[in-house]
C-alpha cells in the first residue's frame, strides 16, 4: 500500500526573509529556490507580491523559471494584494495564491478592527476573487491557535465553500503546546463541514521552541501539509524547522508512518546556502544540520562503552548530505575541480564569475595551504556581496596605527562607484572602530554597529575569518560580510557590504510602514 | 518532594561540556557554576571525575566554592568511579552522586536472565555503596528509551530500594517522541511499585530537535526533574534547552501548573556568560535567548503592539 504524503511547504523566501537583517536580493532568492527545487518540496512560498517592487520582482522571477514545485504568493484579504499575487504568480506552472486574515480576538480588536461577521465576509470574498486566477488557493486565519474554536470553524467553513483547498492553522505567537495544538487539530478534522475537500496545513512558531514538536503532532492529528523553513530562521525565534520535520518522520516512520518527497541529501548543501546568503549562522548544537549534529567526538560514549556505530547513530550523515570524506583543495587544483566542487555546492556560476573565483581561490591558495568546502563557499559569496551593479563603494586599501599605548588611527581608501577614490583618517576606541569612523567619514552616513562577529570558517592557523557586522542606519537594519585571512581587512569589507546594502535599499524605497506581518 | 515544584537539574558542566573541543578551565567552570546558582538552578552536576576529560579538579573546586544549589557529581556503577566521585564533592554541602549503568550492551542479551541480574546486583550495589558516602543518590540506566521496560522497572525499584532519591530516564540518542516518552514515564510510575519514594527525572537530547517537547511531555506525564543546559549546548545536537523549558512552563503555567525555582531575569546573563566562556554562539533566532527572540521586523511600528495585551507576543521578552 502506498504510504500517505505530507506536502512540506517552504516559506524560507517569505517567512524565513522576514527576520531583521536577512534581507536577500533577487538573485539570492533564485539560488535558494533552485536549491528548494532540488530538495524537491511541493511548494516554495517565493514572497509577498504586494509588499514592495522587490518581493513583487523576485517572485516573478522564480515562478517563470522554477518547475517541480508549485509557487506560492502571499496576499491579505485585499484585491489589491491579491491581484498583484496573481500578476507575479503568471508564469508558475503550479501557481498557488495564499490569502491570509487574522481571526483572533485580540487581532480583531486592536489590527483590523473587524466584527466576526465582516472577517467571515472579507473572507471568503477573498478566495472567491482569488479563485479567478488560480485554481490553488491556500487560506490562513492568522493567529489561529488563539482564536475561539467555533469561530474558526466556522471561518473555515466558509472559505471551503468558496473555493480554498489548504487551509493553514498558524501557531502565530508559538504559545501552543503539542497535545493542545494537535487537539485543535482534531476538533477541526471533525467539525468543519467539508474538510475532506481541504488540505489542513500548519505553520509553527518556535518562540517556546516547541515548533517543530507542534508540527509533528500536527501531523498526527491528520495535518497533512506543514510550513517550515531551511534552519528554522524566521522572525523572532523563528519558525520549524524542516529538516528537523523531514528526518524525524522518516527515522521515526515506524511511529508515524507518512513519508515526504524531499531528497534529504540535499539538506545539508540547502542549509549552508540558506546561512550564507541569509547571514544566520546555524549554531553547532542545532538538530540535523549543526557542525556537531553528527559528531560523537567525546564524553562517557568513549569511555568503554559502546563504539558501535549502529548502536549509537539513529541516522546516517550521508542521508542528509553530510559528507565525512570532504574534498580538500589545494594549491595545484585546478579550474575544473574547482567549477565541480562550485557544482557540487549547489551553486550556478557564469563562466565570468567562475573566472573572479577562480582567480579568488588561487591567491587564497598561496595564503592557506588547505582549502575547504567552507573556503569555497566563502569565495563564492565574496563575489556575490561585491556584485557590481549593487555596489556604490569598495574597498581599496586600510592601513592606520595600531599599537600598544598609542590611540589607534585607522585610515583608509574607497572608490565609489563613479571611479573616484576617497581617502579618510580616524581614531577609534579600538583598530576596527577607527576603520569603521573612518569609512563613516567618507560616506556621510551615521550608521549603529549593532553587532560584531568573527568566525574562523575553517580550521587550522590559517584560516579565514569571515566577520559579520549588523549595522542600523535610518530604522533599516542590513547584516554585511567580509572574509579574508586578515582581519581587520576583512571587517572593513563586511562594514562596507552592509552600507552598499543601505544604499541599494534606500534606492528601492520602503516597505510601507504597519504592515500586518502575515501569519 | 513538593508535586507541584520542578527540579532543575543543569548539566551544562558536565553534558554540555562534552561537545567543546578544548573543556574550558576551572576558573571559567566556576565562574559558570556561580552564574547557576544565581539563576537559582537546584542540582548543578559539576563533572564527571572518573571520566575521560579531567573533570576532577574542576568538580572540587566548584563544590567547595558554590553554596545553595547542590552539587553532582557523575560516576558509573562501578566502585572505582564512585569513590571518586565521592572524594571530589568531598567539601560540598549538598553532594549528589550521578550513577549510571551501561544497559545499552544489554539491548542484545535482554532476553538472558542472567544478564538481567547481573545488572540489578550492579545496580544495587553501586547505589548502596554511593549512599554510604551521601544522601543524595540518582540513578540513571544509560539509553534507557531503548531498553527493555519491564528491565528498566526492575533497575528502578531496586535502585530506589538501596536508597537512590532519584531515577532518571535518558533518551540518550535522542530518537524518541513526545507522546511515546510521556507514556513511558506514565507508565514508569504505575510500573515501579515504590516509586513514590524518588524523584522521577528525564535527560533528553535534541538529535530530531525534540529535547524540550519530550521533557516538557515528561513532565506533564508526571516527571520532577528535568536535566538540561544552558542554550541546549552538549553532544551532538545538543541536550534540552535549559531556558526553552523553563519559559514553557512559566508562560503556560496554566497548562503545566508547576513552579521551577528559577530566577527567569538571570537568563540572559546565564546564557550569555556559557555561550562566550565555551566558546559556542547562540544562533539569532534560538527561541528565548537568540537575538532575534523578541525583535519584530522593523517596519512594524512597535508602540502600536506595546499598548495592551501585546497581540503578536505570547512570551514576554527577557530583561
Amino acid at each position: 500500500m502506498e504510504s500517505e504524503k505530507l506536502i512540506i511547504f517552504d516559506t524560507t523566501l517569505r517567512d524565513g526573509e522576514q527576520c531583521p537583517g536577512a534581507s536577500l536580493n533577487i538573485a539570492e532568492k533564485l539560488e535558494i529556490a533552485r536549491q528548494l527545487a532540488l530538495l524537491k518540496v511541493d511548494v516554495i512560498e517565493a514572497g509577498f507580491p504586494a509588499a514592495s517592487p522587490g518581493d513583487f520582482e523576485s517572485v516573478k522571477q522564480i515562478a517563470n523559471e522554477i518547475r517541480g514545485a508549485s509557487i506560492a504568493g502571499l496576499a491579505r484579504a485585499l484585491d489589491k494584494d491579491i491581484e498583484a499575487a496573481a500578476r507575479a504568480l503568471e508564469k508558475a506552472a503550479r501557481p498557488r495564491i495564499h490569502v491570509f486574515l487574522s481571526t483572533s480576538k485580540i487581532h480583531r480588536k486592536h489590527m483590523v478592527h473587524k466584527a466576526k461577521a465582516e472577517i467571515i465576509d472579507m473572507a471568503v470574498k477573498s478566495v472567491s476573487f482569488a479563485r479567478k486566477f488560480c485554481d490553488d488557493v491556500e487560506f490562513s486565519p492568522m493567529d489561529a491557535s488563539r482564536t475561539e474554536k467555533e469561530f474558526l470553524v466556522e471561518v473555515l467553513d466558509a472559505v471551503i465553500d468558496a473555493g480554498a483547498s489548504t487551509l493553514n492553522i498558524p501557531d502565530t505567537v508559538g504559545y501552543s503546546i503539542p497535545g493542545e495544538f494537535a487537539q485543535l487539530i482534531a476538533h477541526l478534522k471533525e467539525n468543519v463541514t467539508g474538510i475532506d475537500r481541504a488540505i489542513i496545513s500548519v505553520h509553527c512558531h518556535n518562540d517556546l521552541g516547541l515548533a517543530v514538536a507542534n508540527s509533528l503532532a500536527a501531523v498526527q492529528a491528520g495535518a497533512r501539509q506543514v510550513e517550515c523553513t531551511i534552519n528554522g530562521i524566521g522572525e523572532r525565534a523563528g519558525n520549524a524547522a524542516m529538516e528537523e520535520i523531514v528526518m524525524a518522520l522518516r527515522t521515526r516512520r515506524d511511529y508515524y508512518g507518512i513519508d515526504t518527497r524531499i531528497d534529504t541529501r540535499h539538506i545539508q548543501p540547502c542549509s549552508k546556502l540558506v546561512s550564507s546568503l541569509t547571514g544566520f549562522f546555524v549554531q553547532r548544537n542545532k538538530a540535523i544540520v549543526g557542525k556537531n549534529a553528527f559528531a560523537h567526538e567525546s564524553g562517557i560514549h568513549q569511555h568503554g562503552f559502546l563504539k558501535r556505530k549502529d548502536t549509537f547513530e539513529i541516522m546516517d550523515p550521508k542521508d542528509v548530505g553530510v559528507d565525512e570524506s570532504e574534498l580538500v583543495m589545494g594549491k595545484h587544483s585546478g579550474r575544473n575541480a574547482l567549477l565541480h566542487k562550485i557544482k557540487e555546492l549547489g551553486f550556478d556560476l557564469t563562466p565570468k564569475e567562475l573566472d573572479v573565483v577562480f582567480h579568488e581561490f588561487k591567491v587564497l591558495a598561496d595564503e592557506k595551504k588547505e582549502i575547504f568546502d567552507d573556503d569555497i563557499l566563502t569565495l563564492i559569496q565574496k563575489q556575490r556581496w561585491t556584485e557590481e551593479n549593487q555596489t556604490t563603494y569598495t574597498l581599496e586599501k586600510i592601513g592606520g596605527r595600531f599599537e600598544t599605548g598609542t590611540p589607534p588611527e585607522g585610515h583608509v581608501v574607497l572608490k565609489s562607484r563613479d571611479g573616484k577614490q576617497h581617502d579618510a583618517s580616524a581614531s577609534g576606541d579600538g583598530p576596527v572602530d577607527s576603520i569603521y569612523n573612518a569609512i563613516d567619514m567618507i560616506t556621510g552616513l551615521t550608521c549603529r554597529l549593532m553587532d560584531y562577529q568573527v568566525m574562523s570558517k575553517t580550521r587550522g592557523k590559517d584560516a579565514q575569518g569571515e566577520v559579520t557586522v549588523r549595522v542600523a542606519s535610518d530604522n533599516r537594519e542590513v547584516i554585511g560580510k567580509g572574509a579574508g585571512t586578515n582581519t581587520l581587512e576583512a571587517s572593513a569589507h563586511a562594514y562596507i557590504n552592509a552600507i552598499n546594502k543601505l544604499l541599494m535599499k534606500t534606492k528601492a524605497g520602503p516597505v510601507a510602514p504597519g504592515e500586518v506581518p502575515g501569519p | 518532594m513538593d508535586p507541584n515544584r520542578l527540579v532543575i537539574f543543569d548539566t551544562t558542566l558536565r553534558d554540555g561540556g562534552h561537545c567543546l573541543d578544548t573543556p574550558p578551565p576551572t576558573a571559567d567552570r566556576l565562574a559558570i557554576a556561580r552564574e547557576l546558582a544565581l539563576l537559582g538552578v537546584d542540582v548543578i552536576e559539576a563533572g564527571y571525575p572518573a571520566g575521560p576529560s579531567g573533570d576532577r579538579e574542576a568538580v572540587e573546586a566548584i563544590a567547595a566554592g558554590v553554596s545553595g544549589p547542590g552539587i553532582a557529581a557523575l560516576a558509573a556503577a562501578r566502585p572505582a568511579e564512585i569513590e571518586a566521585a565521592a572524594q571530589a564533592l568531598e567539601k560540598a554541602s549538598r553532594p549528589r552522586i550521578h550513577i549510571y549503568l551501561p544497559t545499552g550492551g544489554a539491548r542484545r542479551e535482554q532476553g538472558q536472565q542472567e544478564a538481567r541480574a547481573a545488572l540489578v546486583r550492579q545496580t544495587r550495589e553501586a547505589v548502596a555503596q554511593a549512599a554510604r558516602w551521601v544522601d543524595e543518590v540518582e540513578f540513571s540506566p544509560f539509553d534507557a528509551t531503548r531498553t527493555d521496560e519491564g528491565l528498566l522497572a526492575e533497575l528502578l525499584a531496586a535502585a530506589i530500594d538501596e536508597g537512590a532519591k532519584t531515577v532518571n530516564i535518558s533518551d540518550t540518542l535522542g530518537c524518541c517522541l513526545p507522546e511515546e516518552f510521556g507514556g513511558l514515564i506514565a507508565r514508569l510510575r504505575a510500573e515501579v511499585g515504590n516509586i513514590g519514594q524518588a524523584t522521577l527525572s528525564v535527560h533528553c537530547h535534541n538529535d530530531l530537535g525534540l529535547a524540550v517537547a519530550n521533557s516538557l511531555a515528561a513532565v506533564k506525564a508526571g516527571a520532577r526533574q528535568v536535566e538540561c543546559t544552558v542554550n541546549g549546548i552538549g553532544e551532538r545536537a545538543g541536550n534540552a534547552a535549559l531556558e526553552e523549558i523553563v519559559m514553557a512552563i512559566a508562560t503556560r503555567n496554566n497548562y503545566y501548573g508547576i513552579d521551577t525555582g528559577v530566577d527567569i531575569t538571570r537568563l540572559l546573563p546565564a546564557s550569555r556568560l556559557v555561550s562566550r566562556l565555551t566558546g559556542t554562539r547562540v544562533q539569532e533566532n534560538k527561541a528565548i535567548v537568540g537575538d532575534n527572540a523578541y525583535r519584530h521586523r522593523l517596519q512594524i511600528p512597535a508602540n502600536r503592539f506595546q499598548k495592551k495585551g501585546s497581540p503578536i507576543e505570547g512570551v514576554k521578552p527577557l530583561q
